[in-house]
């Protein structure tokens, strides 16, 4: 959660473009991972991800502060605009269309070759799992959302979040084994 | 490797700089949707009845015959004055003040109201039937007496039958009344 954030939210609705800058600059990163992990493209990641902040921003006045931080919300939009894009394009998409290239720039620079062969074999497991699952792992393990962040993420319960979680992770496990 | 580690290594995944700069400035210069209070759907349904109202006044003017000339030209005769009307007006309004005019006098007792006993008379016509010929014996005796006190009928003498020429016509004798 960013410092300050109940108060540049305000500032946000107020319709200040510098506070919901910060916003952006603090959220963009965390709602890119989530988008491109799951849509596996870099080039529609990045269309996507700019449409989230786009909604935000023109929405942001219809946003109400319940005690969950903002990321909360991001996601819902987020989610809701991967599920539109996946039922324009009317198909998954097959794992060998994953863009390697959207891990090569980050993992060449930083990391080791392991690294990035680690990091595409588990993008590519994720992407195996039902949507419910993959939204699940990335908030929960990825993101480190709260088990009450997550469920007011995904409009669940915390109950319903434990079970999908576990069955997430076995099922991970699964095809990573 | 354990799971949770290796999930944790995809938080190095980071946009394009690039590409985050132009998204940031292109989503911030976004223009934001107005929010809809009750405030403005009052002020925008009264804004549309204003507009409709106003369509409606400029359709009837301008389908109910209305012609700027008229205001522009107080002085100009309209087409709509119609003689025949305007004298029949008049004539109305004449007879209204004539009307109006009247007043009923209630004699007192032992008073004959002069007019009432020129009414009970018989009137002389203006027609072209020659006027019949009133004299004091063709009358009623106390009419007669009326009518010498007022000087409606001229004092001759009894017997002789009065001439057409001592008669006195109904203006004549409204004139006289009226001295």
């Amino acid at each position: 959660m960013l410092d300050g954030e109940h108060r540049i939210i305000k500032s946000a609705v107020r319709g200040e473009a510098s506070a919901f800058g910060l916003l952006y600059d603090h959220y963009q990163p965390k709602i890119y991972r989530f988008v491109l992990i799951k849509v596996g493209q870099r080039e529609d990641a990045e269309d996507l991800t700019h449409q989230v902040f786009i909604n935000a921003w023109q929405n942001v006045y219809n946003y109400r502060s319940l005690g969950f931080p903002f990321s909360s919300w991001l996601y819902q939009i987020a989610r809701n605009l991967v599920i539109d894009h996946y039922r324009t394009r009317k198909a998954d998409l097959p794992i060998h269309a994953i863009d390697p290239d959207s891990f090569a720039t980050v993992a060449s620079a930083h990391f080791s070759v392991e690294h990035a062969m680690d990091m595409e074999r588990v993008t590519r497991a994720i992407q195996r799992l039902k949507a419910e699952y993959q939204d699940v792992i990335l908030m929960r393990f990825v993101e480190e959302l709260s088990l009450k962040e997550t469920a007011r993420a995904l409009e669940k319960s915390e109950g319903a979040v434990k079970l999908l979680q576990h069955r997430a992770v076995k099922e991970l496990k699964t095809l990573l084994a | 490797m354990d799971l949770y580690d290796l999930l944790k290594k995809l938080q190095t995944i980071e946009p394009n700089r690039d590409y985050t700069e132009t998204s940031r400035r292109v989503v911030l210069s976004t223009p934001r949707v107005a929010k809809l209070s009750p405030f403005r759907i009052l002020f925008r349904a009264l804004e549309s009845s204003a507009a409709v109202l106003v369509a409606s006044m400029l359709v009837l003017i301008f389908f109910g015959g209305f012609s700027v000339l008229r205001i522009l030209t107080p002085g100009a005769p309209s087409k709509t004055f119609d003689p025949l009307t305007l004298r029949a007006e008049a004539e109305a309004i004449d007879i209204q003040i004539q009307l109006a005019n009247l007043n009923y006098v209630e004699p007192t007792e032992g008073e004959t109201n002069p007019l009432a006993t020129l009414l009970a008379m018989p009137t002389t016509t203006t027609s072209v039937a020659p006027p019949e010929t009133i004299t004091t014996e063709n009358i009623r005796p106390e009419v007669a007496e009326q009518a010498k006190d007022l000087g409606l009928i001229r004092d001759n003498a009894p017997d002789e039958a009065t001439p057409p020429e001592h008669l006195v016509g109904v203006d004549e004798a409204l004139d006289l009344l009226f001295e």
